[in-house]
């Protein structure tokens, strides 16, 4: 059992609940419940091989669960998945397209034909911005080519919702830059939820306002981003030997560091809880700072171990 | 390029036709239309050039070699057309908003479009006969056309229930025909009983097999030379029935008084006719229903 809340209350756009995936001996989704409020940009964090793009392909119904639901804009995927990703924009980590004779352009128009609502004035002001070359054939494309075109099929039709693997991998700074103000302004301009799968976390950590950790195939926690920075803080202090953080506090120490008379803990816990900690002659707080989104999601990571 | 022309909008649920379309016009663009095509004109060529298969001399040889060599290239038209897209590698595909059978089944369906297009160009060769296939017996060239299309179109369906499951089609596809004729071969010298061979033999050549199925319902016949010609026999399990309908006397050097030669006229028929269009139904019937299955299993709607 987690010490993490794994709970999201509201309406949800996507809501897995208890999916379960294995290959062989291998487990790559194991109990997976996962619940991304609607119109969020929900960060899935996890290191490689935990699951994330597995648990992206199931949510699009790519593939078969063993076992468990997943609902998508109100869709039981496993049995109104075209109906669902009629309205879903996807940027798959694995290769653009397997049509890698055609030209960027013709893949574009293929892509258009399945969408009937594909705003192609809004393509073509993606395509601008994204200064996609629409001539070369794409197999020939680079990695961060083909991800500014995979871009392009996946917001052209205004979904409602988003699914982006590894969003920012293989795009050079100012590209990335251009991509996550793209981005940006597609949520503000268009009602969009957008769950977004990366292992690097700095890069897209701006945009997120919920996030979830999900290792071993499994979810460990999910919670707004707020409520993360509310409750995961670092924290400066000078204790006494005899200060002790009393073994009933609902807390997680997850790291600890010290220098010279100072020392530095990363706490888990509520803040009133925590603050009640550090109240007392024995100890003196010199400052609380919240963690980077990064940082965070490092210390999510092993907070199991540390409780 | 910095412009792109988009396709008229499709309707909020796209119909079959739309999915065919968008399929068959993607095959048109990948080129893989030249090897389904290109390979049809130089089968022609080696069948008109090269050694003679059977009884050779009939008029309109070519023609029918041609078509039975067809008939491998079509075996292999799946693979071809799914070419590193396999089963397990469709996640673009089945990102669409289409049911991922159903747009497999789409692309099948355009790859056999295509398919007809062969079909269409052996049509309209000049040489329409289908000696080796149908023998040429009282049947009309369209109809002809149209069971050797009902044939390859069955060859080409069984083919391609193997690209919904398996990443290798061609591999299962003539791995499994060379086992079972390996297999098959032993029994007909072995010791074997009569009904294990003929039970062995049936999905090929049985009433209901895979050879008749695909190689056309008509009647059958053909004017070749017996010198004891057989009233009944059996092979592969099934009767056939040789019936001496004539005798046509050809002079070879065309000169009065030169040496003639007699040909014996004969209607050979293999399982009846209806029988062998019921192979045909059933297999191109057991096929699409095979696919349609396997895509049901998807769950998708």
């Amino acid at each position: 059992m987690s010490i993490l809340p794994t709970s999201v209350a509201g309406a949800t756009a996507i809501r897995a609940i208890a999916v379960t995936k294995r290959y062989g001996k291998l487990t790559a989704l194991d109990s997976l419940d996962l619940a991304v409020p609607d119109g969020s940009i929900y960060l899935l964090a996890g290191q490689n091989g935990a699951g994330k793009s597995t648990a992206l392909r199931h949510i699009l119904h790519l593939e078969e669960p063993d076992a468990g639901t997943i609902t998508v804009l109100g869709y039981d995927i496993l049995r109104d998945a075209a109906r669902a990703r009629a309205e879903v924009g996807y940027v798959a980590d694995g290769e653009l397209s397997p049509y890698g004779w055609l030209r960027v352009g013709a893949l574009i128009a293929h892509h258009a034909s399945y969408f009937p609502t594909w705003d192609a004035a809004y393509a073509a002001r993606l395509i601008a911005e994204l200064q996609i070359d629409l001539t070369p054939r794409v197999r020939t494309l680079s990695r961060g080519q083909a991800r500014r075109v995979a871009f392009v099929l996946a917001l052209a039709h205004r979904p409602k919702l988003l699914l982006l693997d590894e969003p920012t991998d293989g795009l050079d700074p100012v590209v990335r830059e251009r991509v996550l103000h793209l981005l940006a302004g597609h949520a503000a301009e268009w009602p969009t939820t957008m769950l977004v799968s990366t292992h690097l976390v700095q890069e897209v950590e701006r945009l997120a306002d919920h996030v979830g950790i999900i290792k071993q195939g499994r979810l460990i926690g999910q919670m707004p981003r707020d409520y993360l920075r509310g409750t995961l803080n670092r924290f400066r202090f000078v204790a006494a030997e005899s200060w002790r953080v009393p073994n009933e506090a609902p807390v997680v120490v997850v790291e600890r560091s010290e220098s010279g008379h100072e020392q530095e803990w990363t706490i888990w816990g509520e803040p009133g809880v925590v603050r009640e900690i550090f109240d007392g002659p024995d100890v003196d707080l010199r400052s609380v700072t919240p963690l980077t989104l990064t940082d965070a999601v490092v210390a999510l990571l092993s907070i199991e171990e540390a409780a | 390029m910095t412009s792109v022309s988009f396709p008229a909008k499709p309707q909020a649920r796209l119909s079959w036709l739309h999915l065919v379309s968008i399929q068959f016009g993607l095959i048109a663009r990948s080129g893989r239309w030249i090897e389904l095509i290109g390979g049809a004109a130089v089968l022609y060529v080696v069948a008109e050039f090269g050694p003679a298969m059977g009884n050779s001399g009939a008029e309109g040889r070519a023609w029918g070699q041609w078509a039975i060599y067809c008939l491998l290239l079509v075996a292999v038209w799946p693979s071809l057309l799914w070419r590193g897209e396999p089963v397990g590698r469709r996640y673009y595909h089945w990102s669409l908003p289409v049911p991922r059978g159903t747009h497999d089944l789409a692309r099948i369906a355009a790859g056999g479009l295509w398919v007809l297009v062969v079909v269409g160009m052996l049509a309209l060769s000049a040489r329409v006969s289908l000696w080796p296939l149908a023998m040429r017996a009282n049947s009309e060239p369209l109809f002809e056309i149209v069971e050797y299309g009902v044939g390859v179109l069955t060859l080409y369906a069984v083919a391609s229930v193997l690209t919904l499951v398996t990443a290798h089609p061609a591999r299962w596809f003539f791995g499994t025909l060379a086992v079972y004729l390996l297999l098959w071969a032993p029994m007909s010298i072995a010791p074997v009983p009569r009904w294990l061979f003929r039970a062995w033999g049936a999905p090929v050549v049985g009433r209901y097999g895979l050879f008749w199925a695909t190689l056309g319902a008509g009647s059958s016949g053909d004017i070749h030379t017996e010198e004891s010609p057989n009233a009944e026999t059996t092979w592969g399990g099934d009767k056939y029935v040789v019936t001496v309908t004539g005798v046509e006397t050809s002079d070879s050097t065309g000169r009065p008084g030169s040496p003639t030669t007699e040909r014996t006229i004969e209607q050979i028929e293999f399982p009846a006719p209806h029988w062998r269009w019921a192979a045909s139904v059933a297999w191109l019937a057991g096929s699409i229903g095979a696919m349609l299955l396997i895509s049901a299993r998807r769950r998708e709607r």
